[in-house]
């Protein structure tokens, strides 16, 4: 039996999840196991558009599958993410704040060295050999983003910033060219604020109304309420496909039909969902859908827009500069076709081949895989906090038909959700975070200023979440021994 | 409507908005903080403290700490922190005692032990307009100068780490001069830092913010005041007529407006 050199052999406490069958029970493996079987992921990726190699650095050779189970996709997974191997003020790092950003794996931070180290060049307009390396990369990102959302054709896919900036361009360029007084913007209370201020600045230019759907009873945007607000005014329904606070779905593809019935659209802030699950942007129908790089395992300064073709084209454009006209003139310009019209400037380059390798490598895991031990990880983690007194733990409770995302937003009774992250950094190394998560609509509904959130990734694992309990219970029973 | 699940007992009343009650006027309890003073201290508070905020009853009294005693009681009954510089020595004071906790964990037990020694703030004080903005945790701040002009603190924070910070700023400045307030520097309690990695001033360094906020708001305090200072009219006792009618030499003043048939 082949031993992993450099790879962390701690063995998880008996419970073992097999990544290769979703729906199968966590299978038993003793101890005293010297040998553990890994699976290759790269039989279950079925994109045409992979090109990385194994993505897990642990599989030094393949193994045959055995009877004798399989580490989670956590444990397999770890060894490629550098930065989770550290000490944080003397503890191991527990890093649990993956809906703020996600860790990159090496094979992403390689992709950057070598572009920046072998090709690097200004794309699109350039003539010789770099450029042409640079360009022909730059467009293969593209081509990986739109498989790997399943839209038509590559040319859907703007590259910006991040999420935040597609939704100011949609509002900006769309938005402002048809909204009308009296139109109605439909969104809900759990919204993130990148998806409610810039709607709110252009309703303030155009006289349009914002309406705002209420949670029900579980702790989820109100979605009857929701279907019986859409009326002949609604021109554009703003929902998340994930909430990154309450965990809960909602059923896009329902809305998407409800909306598209009297002649709307629908932005889906894809940002909590992507990552996380397959996400197919013809399935749902979605007009437009918005996500960051950053939260998916690929570099920050970089995410995209993803908007049916003939909507874009009717776009006007959104930041005027180099890269998205046709002819300048003096006294006017033509611009460009979509995408370029949307991309001013020069762009992330670098970082949107980081993205693709990124790509690569969960496609390489395959996203179904990922779901399935991220909704067994949320059933978990939920359970496991729910043990702690006084908790409130705030979104839908899991439930064979209500699934969670592997995030909880809490509070414990009489302590500050700040003091609780300050404790758990300084005395466990466990990273979470505490605040109003961008979503001081929601808080305000909820009727608290603040709450902590533990949210997970598939590199994450059961032992993360031991330990973050542990350490939470021991925090919040210091600080109940000072009242 | 929101379910509690199994946790119908939840409440959360530190975490939840405060209600619109300015038409209330604080009650303003007074202040002692509690301090332990090393051996061998320069510190000893013996000076009056006389002002609006004193109950009373114990004007007068002027109490020495006992140096012997692991806490002491440093009332600082005066009026003015007569003495220049005692920030000074009291921030030395401050320093000195978190910088002899090498734990981090024993400078946060420090900093709950004297978030609990903060006074009530009054609910009705909870406004927005005492808000101290940029906190990731919520802070009510009031400021008032007293009058002797020495600004005088009271705050109130949702977080105890947080109140603790808050109760040793308190300390350190109330009753100063706004001068001496607004020359204290973040750097020189950077002891304090429990938990906070790195220099970047960033939202949730609170404690940087309440500092500020008090700095700036006692300095305004006190520019307002010397501003109408300068434009107080000049008090002129009233010119009494030369002629007087005769009813008034009989000792019967009409009002000045009569002038009577002489």
């Amino acid at each position: 039996m082949m031993m992993m050199e450099g790879v962390a052999l701690k063995f998880p406490p008996l419970k073992l999840f097999n990544p290769n069958f979703p729906t199968s029970p966590a299978t038993t493996v003793t101890p005293s196991l010297a040998r553990f079987a890994l699976r290759s992921f790269s039989s279950s990726s079925s994109s045409s558009s992979c090109s990385a190699s194994l993505p897990v650095s642990a599989t030094a050779g393949k193994e045959a599958d055995s009877a004798l189970g399989t580490l989670s996709l956590g444990h397999l997974t770890r060894p490629d993410f550098p930065i989770l191997h550290q000490e944080v003020n003397g503890s191991k790092l527990v890093y649990l704040d993956n809906a703020a950003t996600s860790q990159k794996p090496h094979q992403v931070l390689k992709a950057l060295q070598s572009y920046y180290a072998g090709y690097n060049s200004n794309v699109h307009r350039g003539i010789h050999y770099l450029s042409a390396k640079a360009t022909d990369q730059y467009e293969l990102a593209r081509k990986k983003v739109a498989d790997f959302i399943n839209a038509e054709e590559s040319q859907e896919i703007v590259f910006t910033r991040n999420a935040t900036e597609a939704i100011n361009l949609v509002a900006y360029s769309w938005g402002i060219s048809n909204l009308k007084p009296g139109d109605e913007v439909l969104l809900t209370v759990a919204e993130h604020h990148s998806a409610i201020v810039p709607w709110q600045l252009v309703a303030q230019r155009t006289g349009a109304v914002l309406r705002f759907v209420d949670l029900d009873e579980n702790e989820v945007p109100e979605v009857e309420k929701l279907r019986e607000s859409i009326s002949r005014k609604t021109k554009l329904v703003v929902v998340h496909h994930v909430s990154n606070v309450l965990a809960s779905f909602l059923p896009i593809k329902h809305i998407a039909r409800w909306v598209h019935d009297v002649g709307g659209k629908i932005l889906v802030d894809a940002c909590q969902s992507v990552p996380h699950i397959v996400v197919d942007v013809q399935e749902l129908d979605a007009d437009f859908l918005v996500a960051s790089s950053h939260k998916m395992c690929g570099p920050t300064g970089i995410g995209f827009l993803y908007a049916k073709s003939d909507i874009l084209s009717a776009m006007p454009p959104f930041l005027g500069g180099g890269e998205m006209i046709s002819d300048v003139f003096l006294d006017h310009s033509t611009y460009a076709d979509p995408p370029s019209r949307f991309e001013a400037g020069t762009p992330a380059i670098g970082e949107a081949i980081g993205l693709g390798a990124a790509i690569d490598y969960l496609q390489g895991i395959g996203m179904q895989k990922i779901h399935d031990y991220e909704t067994e990880l949320a059933n978990y983690l939920y359970e496991s906090l729910s043990t702690i007194p006084n908790v409130r733990i705030y979104g839908p409770r899991p439930s064979e038909k209500v699934k969670r995302a592997a995030l909880c937003s809490f509070n414990v009774e009489d302590v500050h959700p700040t003091d609780l992250a300050t404790l758990l950094d300084q005395q466990h190394g466990v990273a979470i975070r505490s605040g109003h998560h961008c979503a001081q609509p929601l808080h305000r509904y909820l009727g608290v200023n603040a709450s902590a959130r533990a949210s997970l990734h598939f590199y994450n694992t059961k032992d993360d979440v031991d330990d973050f309990i542990n350490a939470l219970s021991e925090t919040v029973s210091f600080l109940n021994s000072f009242k | 409507m929101i379910s509690s699940f199994n946790q119908p007992h939840l409440r959360f009343p530190s975490l939840t908005h405060e209600k619109n009650t300015n038409h209330l006027r604080p009650n303003r309890n007074r202040f002692i903080p509690r301090i332990r003073i090393p051996p061998n201290s320069s510190l000893e508070c013996n000076c009056r403290r006389e002002n609006r905020f004193s109950d009373p009853g114990q004007q007068g009294n002027i109490k020495r700490p006992d140096l012997s005693v692991r806490y002491a009681t440093a009332e600082c009954p005066t009026s003015a922190i007569s003495e220049p510089g005692l920030v000074g020595d009291r921030l030395r004071v401050l320093v000195s005692e978190f910088g002899s906790l090498t734990e981090p964990l024993d400078r946060v037990r420090r900093l709950l032990d004297y978030a609990g020694r903060l006074p009530p703030f009054d609910e009705s004080s909870r406004v927005e307009s005492n808000r101290v903005a940029g906190c990731t945790t919520q802070v009510w701040l009031e400021v008032e100068l007293d009058e002797e002009g020495n600004a005088r603190f009271r705050a109130d924070s949702d977080s105890e780490i947080t109140k603790g910070f808050i109760s040793c700023l308190v300390w350190l400045l109330d009753g100063a001069a706004p001068e001496e307030v607004a020359a204290v520097e973040a750097e020189d309690l950077e002891v304090m830092n429990v938990g906070f990695n790195g220099r970047t001033p960033s939202r949730v360094k609170t404690w940087h913010n309440v500092l500020a906020a008090m700095q700036k708001r006692a300095l305004a305090l006190s520019n307002k005041k010397k501003r109408k200072m300068k434009k107080k009219p000049l008090i002129v006792p009233p010119i009494l007529p030369l002629i007087v009618a005769a009813e008034a030499l009989a000792g019967n003043l009409p009002n000045s407006q009569v002038v009577d048939h002489i």
